[in-house]
């Protein structure tokens, strides 16, 4: 747990002023822990005193450098210090991307496996888990990034993706534990991990690609903002209502807490009270999971459960950052055929971005450059009314002016701008 | 660091990389790839010459993408096919391609890729 302020650890060599300040409060600090193994690890005091110079004088002293071990094209991530001379054990402080078990689910004695592996050849420092999906080991030389690397694959281990590659996969635990989960997210990361494990070691692509996994809008492995392709569960048709629980739970905690928790917080306001009964309007359902994470007794995903299939989020490079949108609203996701679809879905978008891509584009300003009609011409994707940038904002036109006849009863008048030809695409481009 | 190729004395940096990238002649490749192990065969040179070519006009060596995309062109009917090429250029530089081949063409050495998270 992490230690008083002024208490300054009990290794000498250490001068962190500016650190120490991290070791306040009540929460786990890095500090601390990494305090702790510098009497172990010799190098590691000599890191916090790196971070601290670079707190105080507000400078990064890393550079990066290339180094693979022999097959791969990435999964090492090379380091050097710039201030080699004072701290030399951090010259070569290269860190190892392993892919982690699909969930995250170890064994303890697979996670003691790793640490040992870890601790023999670098520092020891694992980092349980980056944004990237991997698992991190941190702090070894040029010599020892190979004798890791062979240990780790002697044990059943593999190196992760970086570069310009298919990155580590990553997907939340899914049905293996929990309720909501609309497919089998673990399966679906390890199907996808070994289908493209070449993607994955040996980077080809314009960028990086990340696809991320999640039983359901919860989406708790963070695939929306996360990810170039989340991949996230969903259900057609009625969701599961259970009507004598929800009389039960309104009897508990009483009416007003279900009016002001659940039934006016539904996005799409599609939830209302009949008595003790709930009355869902599935049509309009976004499928937000909000009222299921509340009543999760009396409410379920519906039965007829799939993915929808989303593109594009991303940290800012060519464009903002930006979230994922949908682009395949509804894929059963059971048999082999099925994944044999997603696949098969995958290939078409790859070669697209990748055949047209410019260098360092992520497929999210591919799209957003060329067009998500050209995108979808180029995949063969079919377009739907359901792929939105983003939702519910305040539409510049009246939708139901330009709506062809029979969307909102019969149009007295032909509106002049829905008779426009469109304009062709060669011109427009 | 240098190596000696038909008497004459070729400095090279520690990863074998050209120091006078004008030292460059098929021999002095030959040595650099025994010195890493790898005997040059017709595919390797086609490939050290369409390295020298592509740098001499881009004035940037081709990427893993470029080798892909262009010598591999289209592979079978599915995109994750066209991999077999890489496999192929893998297994004539089992350690980097890319790096390996801009040092036996005598080009610079690669910079570091983007690596971020
Ligand atoms: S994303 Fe949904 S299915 Fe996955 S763990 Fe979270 S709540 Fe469960
Ligand atoms: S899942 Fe979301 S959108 Fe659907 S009924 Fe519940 S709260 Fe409303």
């Amino acid at each position: 747990m992490a230690k008083k302020k002024d208490d300054k650890g009990t290794n000498p060599g250490l001068n962190t002023p500016l650190l120490d300040e991290l070791e306040d409060g009540p929460w786990p600090s890095f500090v601390s822990d990494l305090k702790q193994w510098s009497e172990t690890k010799p190098q590691v005091a000599q890191l916090l005193n790196q971070l601290e110079e670079s707190y105080e004088n507000r400078w990064n002293y890393w550079t990066g450098t290339v180094l693979n071990v022999s097959g791969y094209g990435g999964g090492v991530i090379a380091r050097l210090s710039e201030k080699a001379d004072k701290y030399p054990d951090l010259a070569e402080f290269h860190t190892i991307r392993i892919i982690p078990p699909p969930g995250f689910v170890y064994s303890t004695e697979r996670l003691r496996n790793l640490a040992d592996i870890c601790e023999r050849h670098g520092a020891g420092i694992l980092q349980l888990h980056g944004l990237t999906g991997d698992a991190l080991a941190l702090g070894f030389d040029n010599e020892s990034t190979f004798a890791a690397a062979e240990d780790l694959m002697a044990n059943g281990w593999d190196l992760g993706g970086s570069g310009a590659a298919l990155r580590s996969l990553q997907c939340c635990v899914g049905q293996a534990r929990c309720e909501m989960a609309c497919f089998d997210t673990m399966k679906t990361s390890r199907f996808l991990t070994n289908h493209y494990i070449d993607f994955l070691h040996r980077p080809e692509f314009m960028y990086k690609f990340k696809i991320k996994i999640s039983g359901c809008a919860n989406d708790c492995a963070n695939a929306m903002i996360g990810s170039d392709m989340p991949i996230i569960g969903t259900w057609r048709g009625p969701m599961q209502v259970d009507q004598e629980k929800v009389a039960e739970y309104i009897d508990e905690k009483g009416v007003e807490h279900v009016i002001d928790n659940v039934i006016t917080r539904c996005p799409t306001r599609c939830l209302s009270l009949k008595g003790k009964e709930l009355v869902v309007d599935d049509e309009n359902c976004v499928r937000c999971m909000h009222c299921i994470n509340v009543m999760h007794k009396a409410l379920k995903p519906g039965k007829d459960q799939g993915v929808t299939i989303c593109l594009g989020a991303k940290r800012t490079l060519k464009i903002g950052d930006t979230m994922s949108s949908v682009i395949v609203p509804f894929l059963k996701l059971e048999t082999d055929e099925d994944f044999e679809n997603l696949t098969d879905l995958i290939d078409r978008m790859w070669e697209f971005w990748n055949d047209n891509g410019m260098d360092h584009e992520r497929i999210g300003e591919f799209i957003a450059r060329v067009g998500l009609g050209t995108f979808l011409e180029g995949c063969g994707i079919e377009p739907d009314p359901r792929m939105v940038q983003s939702t519910r904002t305040s539409p510049y036109i009246n939708f139901e002016e330009l709506a062809p006849g029979d969307f909102e009863g019969e149009r007295e008048q032909q509106p002049t701008v829905w008779n426009r030809e469109p304009e062709s695409r060669e011109s427009s481009s | 660091m240098a190596i000696e190729v038909n008497g004459k004395t070729i400095e090279i940096d520690e990863e074998g990389f050209l120091v006078d990238r004008e030292d460059w002649s098929e021999d002095v490749s030959e040595a650099i790839a025994n010195r890493d192990g790898i005997e040059l065969k017709d595919e390797h040179m086609g490939l050290i010459d369409y390295f020298r070519d592509y740098y001499e006009e881009h004035q940037v060596h081709p990427t893993m993408h470029v080798l892909v995309q262009r010598l591999g062109g289209k592979i079978g009917k599915r995109f994750h096919e066209h991999k077999e090429y890489e496999k192929f250029l893998y297994m004539l530089f089992p350690s980097d391609p890319v790096s390996e081949l801009c040092k036996l063409a005598g080009l610079p050495k690669p910079l570091p890729s983007e690596h971020d998270g």
